[in-house]
């Protein structure tokens, strides 16, 4: 099918609307699309709060490079649905997203309390092994300046904990 | 023996605020949001919250058992959103879920339907920040197992960009009998709706309010602390209670005593109670004791009576109780028998 209005290019976006009760249904190509107004933003409000704009979205086929690379959603998708694929979806669509999260919440940005981190682990990791790991590097690529370097820090730390471990 | 449900324990205001309610939404960072979820994604998140919330009878919390997509039958389904549990319109769709529920049934999550996880805790009176206590430990041990999806711009990440922000729901069902017949409902649901707050009275079968019980509830998430929104709820509730109380005093005290007493005798006498006839009588009643004109019935009876005598929740307990008939002489015959162990 061709788009309703240049009758050039194949039509990809399918839009309803319903205006004081009367229901016109249009055919466009994206760049009418665009042109007419019935950009992404207007569409993922229309898929969000269909209800009162009454404006639907029913087919678009983006590639791979209009995918969210978390869970592979589109954003004509989400706009549809008014579901977001996954946290990732918020990061690649940011710039869209955020015109109709403005108009849901308002500009206000977020107040709360933040997520309670992983508790950390028991015992904090030994800075030898990082170091030690990071000569024996040193040594395999035979840059034998920084070798002495972390060698003789090894050495300061294990006299540090020496006398720490006196003082007990 | 049976654990004392939620409903049936006394609470802050509890002649007045029937109950409250706290819900969080939350969703893990790494795994697609259920509308996008694969059935390795939905394991994996049912895996880490019962690894979460494995040893909450221990932590002072209630512990949790944990019921597979299909454990729940419909009819149970039905009778658990009568008791706030699941929303009526989960309760009445074919999706199966994983639910972790406590005997008390005042924790309840609902894992992977919404938003990976959907948790709520419940209280009777006036409870807010004992509620919202409880949510938060409960949250903690959650996101010490695998962290949140989290944005520092838009808060806790959803499924539905509406419900981004704290992800905190919290509401309180009030007792207004006074307000409802004085008619200042409406103008009172105009005013908490400038301030963020809707005001809905709850819906029974029929025409018109259940009961006079309404529900007050956040309505913003973003823009503001969790704190602030739980003190604006509770000051706004107080300013209900108070002006039902206000309300209350003009009501004629011997006809609201002679109403709470019919209603009384009704639910001790009947032998054929419909819900409308049972919800109108325990309003009237609620009221009498409210006002101390009736000392001998107590509130936690009024809570179980409140949560138990519903068409669903009375079928699962008495199956012979097949027909709207029968349940109408089921439930007159053990409000009667709730009202003679007094
Ligand atoms: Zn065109
Ligand atoms: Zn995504």
């Amino acid at each position: 099918m061709l788009c309703q209005h240049c009758g050039a290019r194949p039509a990809t976006t399918h839009i309803r609307r319903t205006i004081d009760g009367v229901t016109e249904e249009l055919r466009l190509c994206d760049e009418c699309a665009a042109k007419l107004g019935y950009d992404q933003l207007s569409i993922l409000a229309g898929g969000l709060l269909g209800s009162l704009f009454g404006t639907e979205l029913t087919e678009n086929h983006p590639g791979p490079a209009g995918r969210c690379p978390g869970c592979g959603v589109s954003f004509e998708e989400i706009a549809r649905t008014g579901r977001v694929g996954c946290a990732k979806c918020y990061e690649r669509f940011a710039d869209r997203l955020t015109p109709t999260i403005e108009q849901i919440h308002g500009r206000a940005s977020y107040a709360g309390e933040r997520p309670r981190k992983k508790a950390p682990a028991e015992k904090p990791a030994d800075p030898r092994q990082a170091l030690q790991k990071k000569l024996d590097e040193a040594v395999k690529a035979q840059e034998f300046e920084e070798a002495a370097r972390l060698r003789d820090e090894i050495r300061k730390l294990e006299r540090e904990e020496g006398q720490q471990n006196g003082n007990d | 023996m049976e654990t004392t449900k939620w409903y049936a324990k006394r609470g802050e205001q509890d002649d007045l605020v029937v109950s409250t309610r706290v819900r969080l939404a939350r969703n893990f960072e790494d795994v697609p949001f259920p509308c996008r979820i694969t059935p390795s994604g939905r394991e994996e998140v049912e895996r880490r919250v019962c690894a979460a919330l494995l040893h909450t009878g221990e932590q002072g919390l209630p512990a949790l058992g944990v019921y597979e997509p299909g454990a729940i039958h419909s009819d149970a389904r039905r009778a658990m959103a009568e008791r706030h549990l699941l929303s009526r319109e989960f309760a009445e769709s074919g999706r199966q879920r994983t639910l972790l529920l406590s005997e008390d049934e005042s924790v309840c999550l609902l894992l992977c339907d919404c938003d990976h996880v959907r948790l709520q805790v419940m209280a009777a009176g006036l409870e807010l920040s004992a509620a919202a206590a409880a949510a938060k430990q409960l949250d903690d041990l959650i996101a010490a197992e695998r962290p949140y999806a989290f944005s520092n711009r838009w808060g806790y990440l959803t499924e539905s960009p509406t419900d981004l922000g704290t992800g905190l729901k919290a509401s309180v069902l009030l007792h207004l009998p006074a307000l409802e017949a004085t008619g200042g409902i409406e103008a009172l649901a105009k005013a908490v709706g400038k301030i963020g707050l809707s005001f809905s009275g709850t819906f029974g079968e029929g025409s018109g309010v259940s009961g006079s019980l309404y529900q007050l509830s956040n309505q913003i998430t973003m823009g503001i602390e969790e704190s602030a929104v739980l003190e604006n709820l509770r000051s706004v509730t107080l300013q209900l209670i108070a002006q039902e109380k206000d309300a209350r005093k003009a009501l004629s005290p011997l006809s609201t005593e002679d109403a709470a007493y019919r209603a009384l005798g009704l639910l001790q006498n009947a032998r054929i109670l419909t819900v409308r006839e049972f919800t109108d009588a325990l309003s009237r009643l609620r009221l009498g004791i409210s006002m101390g004109l009736i000392e001998n019935v107590s509130l936690q009876t009024l809570g179980v009576l409140n949560a138990e005598m519903h068409p669903a929740t009375l079928l699962l307990r008495h199956p012979e109780a097949d027909s709207t008939e029968k349940r109408d002489a089921v439930r007159a015959k053990l409000v009667r028998e709730q009202l003679q162990t007094q």
